[in-house]
């Protein structure tokens, strides 16, 4: 076992700290709500719809935002060099084009039919049994890998970088985060995220200034970089990999992903108004376009201050880190990766729960559960599926685990047509939503095991357009939905 | 009996859907014409070259400088105009079923 790095763990129990008071006052608010005659449902899934625009804007980019942005995409501009820079800023444009596309329906329909998850809009617009099963058991087994591949790596950084053993880690992650999922839901969630995103958004520029002075300026650092192999300076890049198609394709797919994961989705079933909507969309553009251009600039120049041996260059963060900064300003900084992973982990568990418990216990088995039914449902389910990300994550069916990780983008190429269908076109149909659905899912399965990513386009966006495909096709063969249904989602008055 | 697909075209739609569709067409539109200006302006500037001394422009190459800082600032500058110059409508959620034609 590595020895205990002091300067890492204090700063880093520090922030935990931090993160349990934020989480201990949002649980005190849901109370106070609940108690003055809130529905425990609205408030813990859904806050009682009353996220201000900030909380918004931290907690949809916190959530968006993984442990591989992070740790990743510097590993990635440390081998390729400025083109990634390029490449990295489609994600300070995820928050833009998510709000401005779905951002107000998701808030109207919430409100009009009551959802306080995605596969309520599904139920309400498609009416299929089918489809509510298939989504709530993909979320479930499919985000739940997910988790587990967040937590692993979090983990794993944390016991590089301050020497405590992976299970120890493992534990201090799940622990805190399925607390304060449990009892403080949506607000505990909302609230940490905003802080964890603060800390995202700021810390990393102290790493810029921390490269540039040790290099001796920026322009000393460019310098060496250009000598040491003119290609680190433009496209394709040093190994070649970002061609115009592949640049293309990873900027479609990741706005894609931010309007596809019912993660992010279901932060407009939260907030208050549209005022609180459109600060949201500044402060996330804003918060995005701050790390989104101080990371690559990390990645970049860490060449300049590690050299050229680093072999695993995942670790090229927590090395530069360690590097540039003193001891105790480096354990601050160094918990920004590791609140992304709480941010994007408390997200995924909440979804998973909301699913179990509404979507699958509420809407089919106890449809007039009370209020103390639906509560120890909640922090049951919470606590089960903390438990099993724990025993999973300590014990990782590697194999297993990465074919997961995979196969939730298919999930995300299945939830993104019939989602947007639901929102914004009256002629689709249930069958046309389930083809969609299924269809997105399957289809990206075959091409990315067959063919993968055919014209150098990736599989994931070729699958968005066979369930775009299908939609269509399936919807206009069949019967339209119900006047009712119609009147709901489209018409000027809700029947 | 109701012809469905006459009622889908003949149906009052919700004043606020016509607006979330605008919206979301504006949005789609705006998001093209930039990635197109930032990959397009990154492909000129910044692909296939060999440059010697290298082109700086300050302390960046000339691509970084104009692609990677200079386009999403002016990027962040259209968010925040598209807000401040009420592009983008607000609307009371409460109200919208019950008298939805005062928001146009």
């Amino acid at each position: 076992m590595a020895d205990l790095n002091i300067d890492i763990i204090i700063p880093f129990v520090g922030f935990l700290a931090f993160t349990c008071v934020i989480a201990y006052l949002a649980v005190r608010r849901m109370s106070k709500r609940i108690a003055a005659g809130g529905s425990y449902t609205s408030e813990y899934y859904v806050s009682g719809r009353s996220m201000s625009g900030f909380v918004l804007a931290f907690t949809f980019m916190a959530t968006y935002t993984t442990a591989g942005s992070f740790i990743g995409y510097p590993a990635y501009a440390y081998r390729e060099g400025f083109i990634i820079w390029i490449e990295l800023l489609s994600m300070a444009t995820v928050a833009f084009l998510v709000f401005t596309l779905v951002g107000k329906r998701v808030g109207v329909i919430g409100r009009r039919i009551g959802a306080v998850t995605i596969p309520d809009i599904f139920k309400a617009r498609y009416e299929s049994k089918i489809l509510i099963f298939g989504s709530v058991v993909a979320i479930v087994v499919l985000y739940t890998g997910y988790m587990i591949a967040q937590l692993t790596g979090g983990a794993r950084l944390l016991e590089v970088l301050a020497g405590l053993p992976f299970e120890v880690s493992v534990f201090i992650f799940v622990a805190i985060i399925v607390g304060y999922t449990a009892l403080g839901g949506f607000t505990a969630v909302t609230w940490t995220d905003t802080i964890q995103g603060v800390l995202m958004a700021t810390g990393v520029w102290f790493v810029v200034i921390g490269i540039f002075v040790t290099q001796g300026g920026v322009q000393e650092a460019t310098q060496s970089l250009y000598e040491w192999n003119s290609q680190s300076m433009f496209g394709p890049g040093v190994e070649g990999s970002r061609t115009l198609p592949a640049m293309v394709s990873y900027w479609v797919l990741w706005v894609m992903l931010g309007l596809s994961m019912p993660t992010t989705t279901s932060r407009f079933l939260a907030y208050k108004d549209t005022i609180a909507l459109h600060k949201a969309l500044i402060w996330a553009t804003v918060a995005a376009t701050s790390w989104y251009l101080s990371l690559p600039i990390v990645g970049v120049y860490s060449r300049a201050v590690l050299g050229h041996d680093i072999a695993i260059a995942d670790q090229v963060v927590a090395l530069t880190y360690t590097s540039v900064l003193p001891g105790w300003l480096a354990g601050i900084v160094i918990a920004a990766p590791f609140a992304a992973v709480m941010s994007t982990v408390s997200s995924f568990l909440l979804v998973i729960v909301s699913s179990v418990v509404k979507d699958a216990y509420i809407n089919y088995y106890n449809p007039k559960a009370s209020q103390r039914q639906v509560r120890v449902a909640t922090i049951g389910t919470t606590l089960l599926i903390g438990l099993v990300a724990l025993i999973l994550t300590l014990n990782p069916p590697k194999m297993l685990l990465d074919r997961i990780v995979w196969a939730s983008s298919g999930l995300n190429a299945a939830f993104c047509v019939p989602f947007l269908g639901a929102l914004f076109w009256k002629r689709a149909t249930k069958q046309g939503g389930m083809a969609a659905f299924f269809g997105g899912l399957i289809s990206f399965a075959i091409i990315d095991l067959t063919i993968k990513n055919p014209l150098g386009v990736f599989s994931f966006i070729w699958a968005v357009a066979i369930s775009a495909i299908l939609l269509v096709v399936v919807s206009k063969k069949t019967e339209p939905s119900s006047v009712e249904v119609l009147e709901t989602f489209y018409g000027k008055e809700k029947l | 009996m109701i012809d469905k697909e006459k009622y889908i075209t003949e149906m009052t739609e919700d004043p606020n859907l016509i607006l979330c569709r605008r919206e979301a067409k504006l949005g789609l539109i705006s998001w093209l014409v930039y990635l197109i200006l930032i990959l397009g302006s990154a492909y000129v500037l910044g692909y296939n070259r060999v440059t010697d001394p290298l082109d700086f422009v300050f302390i960046f190459p000339t691509y970084i400088v104009v692609s990677g800082i200079i386009l999403p600032l002016l990027f962040l500058g259209y968010v925040i105009w598209l807000v401040r110059s009420k592009t983008l409508v607000n609307f009371d959620f409460e109200k919208e079923a019950k008298d939805p034609t005062e928001l146009l």
